[in-house]
């Protein structure tokens, strides 16, 4: 198929990439010390004193690396979310998805601790779990074949303030002083990527590639969704399938983003509407330049978050609502008004 | 269904609204319930801070001592007192339940509430601040005065006192030592200004790194950016066997930090100068002789 989408699709993602760089270049260079870019000449050659090095390589460098696979991930859901749903205001957090992975991910902790390899891949493996279950229970407020948007959202409402409930339980325990912790992970924040050992980058990383590959391959089905299960069933697409087969993707990554980060909100949201108005709505160019504006907007949030309230830090997932909640907010009486 | 008087109210009934609406408003704006004056000294003590409760135990006062918070574990004899909940979170009916004629509570976030609820159901409660190290003292004085020993808290306010002076006097000469304060690593909290253990800190010849008020929630690369010289760890869950190796594998990865290469991170019992009570004396000894273990030796 050679559709003017694909000719468009060159320059929209190039220019995706160069913003990425822009982003994560820009997020080396800031924070609260003085390590900038004129330290990386220094760095490559191996000069730069060991705090910098530290700094800039096991400080920022993981930070950002994580956060753009957690954007990438989150962004990606969404898009897949909202066009399975056929939903504009669907989104891995605000439907519960990422409430139950990270259920998932704080009940295997508790149960199993925190071993390096166990944690690195059953951490996201009990999320997805988790996520998986909360899809089993947003399936249940189909009706009818149908599924109203609003209805689905109030479930996603409930289904929050439980799992919150339930993590902050487990998490806290009764013991107060840890309050403060559980409401990190609840926010979602990067600041764990300092001291997390690389195989969970990389098994982070992996999880979200393999996730994103498999949405990519079923892309183009999800373009024919959009005309409804019926038509899409006429186009000769078995949605069925092809439902299942993406929301498990977007699960699967999801997950991945949450189990060592937390809850990150609105990002699913905000990025694919934005990259919608670039690239348009074809599904095989709106995911990956939507994981591409999602990794760089995750990037350039945490370094909002870890550099305004310098030398203290909020949790990223502070920022991502300060943005999402309005544009939430926006679009859900937009959605209104069309109806 | 309805009863048969709903119909018709009379004249009487409208009346006697009217009467029962005015003594509501008055009763409202009369002064809560009296507070009965202390006419004896107090036997029943309950202590909703655990630097309130040290400092009861401190005085010789733990007989009296009826009911303590879940944290309150501080001399070893508290911890055989009736729980009350948490010092944030503490059970106001927990409290009335002990029957107490003096409840004693340091102002914290989120202990308001149940306060003004004990003094509501007029228990007598006693507010005394104990955050600073001034206010240590002045709590010390405060207590001992409320149970009837007001030399005691005299006697014990003026030794704290003097052997703190007599560490700030020996560190004087001595070079000041860079130091971070750390009372969690997930995530990182560190004390700040206007903190005791910051307070202490200064005493006992340290400068605090942390350019932030209160407890702040710090990122790892401002503690790299400032290099300690040391990292006072404040043990963080005293029954995990493990916390302490936690923190310390937590620190040993950061190796470009001064005090990670000298091997002065130091893991120890935080609450003596978390608590202002009575043991900030020993809390200053023992972070001025971790600044300075050869001149002080």
């Amino acid at each position: 198929m050679t559709s003017p989408v694909l000719k468009r699709s060159v320059p929209v993602l190039a220019g995706l990439v160069v913003v990425l760089v822009a982003c994560a270049w820009l997020s080396l260079g800031v924070g609260p010390s003085g390590a900038t870019w004129s330290d990386v000449p220094d760095l490559l050659s191996g000069t730069a004193d060991p705090t910098t090095r530290d700094i800039l390589l096991r400080v920022r460098l993981p930070r950002l690396i994580l956060a753009a696979l957690v954007g990438a991930a989150l962004s990606g859901a969404g898009v897949v979310f909202q066009a399975v749903l056929r939903n504009p205001l669907a989104d891995p957090y605000i439907l519960g998805v990422s409430g139950g992975a990270a259920l998932g991910a704080v009940l295997f902790t508790s149960v199993v601790g925190n071993a390096a390899l166990g944690s690195a891949l059953g951490r996201p493996g009990a999320a997805f779990g988790g996520a998986l279950a909360t899809l089993f229970l947003l399936s249940l407020a189909r009706v009818r074949g149908h599924t109203e948007p609003t209805v689905l959202l109030l479930v996603g409402v409930v289904l929050n303030a439980f799992y919150s409930a339930v993590i902050l339980f487990l998490l806290t325990a009764g013991d107060a002083s840890r309050f403060r912790g559980a409401l990190f992970y609840l926010v979602g924040s990067m600041a764990s990527a300092s001291s997390l050992p690389w195989s969970v980058l990389v098994s982070i990383a992996a999880f979200v590639a393999v996730g994103l590959g498999l949405l990519l391959i079923v892309s183009h089905r999800l373009n024919l969704l959009a005309f409804g299960e019926e038509v899409a069933g006429h186009l000769g697409v078995d949605s069925e399938k092809t439902v299942w087969g993406a929301v498990a993707g977007a699960s699967l990554i999801t997950a991945a983003a949450v189990a060592f980060t937390g809850l990150v909100g609105f990002v699913g949201l905000i990025v694919p509407h934005l990259v919608r108005t670039l690239a348009g709505p074809d599904h095989r160019l709106l995911l990956p330049a939507s994981a591409l504006g999602g990794a760089s907007f995750l990037v350039l949030a945490d370094t909002v978050a870890r550099t305004v309230v310098a030398p203290g830090e909020m949790p990223v997932g502070v920022v991502t609502a300060l943005v999402g909640g309005p544009f939430f907010l926006f679009l859900f009486l937009k959605h209104l008004r069309e109806r | 269904m309805r009863g048969t008087g709903t119909g018709m109210i009379s004249r009487s009934k409208v009346a006697w609204s009217v009467a029962v609406l005015c003594l509501a408003i008055v009763t409202a704006c009369e002064p809560g319930p009296a507070v009965p004056e202390p006419t004896t000294t107090p036997a029943r003590i309950v202590s909703m801070a655990p630097s309130l409760t040290e400092i009861l135990f401190a005085l010789g006062l733990g007989d009296r001592v009826v009911g303590v918070t879940s944290y309150c574990d501080y001399p070893p004899e508290a911890r055989e007192r009736a729980q009350i909940g948490g010092f944030v979170n503490p059970s106001v009916e927990a409290v009335l339940a002990l029957e107490p004629d003096l409840v004693i509570v340091s102002p914290a976030a989120g202990n308001r509430d149940a306060a003004l609820a004990v003094r509501g159901a007029g228990v007598r409660l006693e507010v005394v601040p104990a955050e600073t190290l001034d206010d240590t003292f002045d709590a010390i004085r405060t207590v001992a005065e409320l149970c009837g020993v007001p030399e005691r808290g005299e006697e014990l306010a003026d030794s704290l006192r003097q052997r703190i002076d007599l560490v700030a006097e020996r560190v004087a000469e001595l070079p000041r030592v860079r130091a971070l304060y750390c009372i969690q690593i997930d995530p990182l909290i560190a004390a700040g200004r206007g903190t005791l253990p910051a307070e202490l800190m200064e005493l006992a010849g340290g400068i605090n790194v942390v350019d932030g008020d209160r407890y702040p929630r710090i990122g790892i690369e401002s503690v790299l950016a400032e290099s300690p010289e040391i990292i006072l760890q404040s043990r963080m869950d005293a029954s995990d066997p493990g916390a302490d190796q936690a923190s310390i594998d937590y620190w040993s990865q950061w190796t470009s930090l001064p005090a990670v290469r000298d091997g002065r991170v130091i893991v120890f019992d935080g609450t003596t100068s978390l608590r202002a009570g009575p043991r900030v004396a020993e809390a200053v000894e023992f972070i001025a002789r971790s600044l300075h273990p050869e001149e002080l030796e």
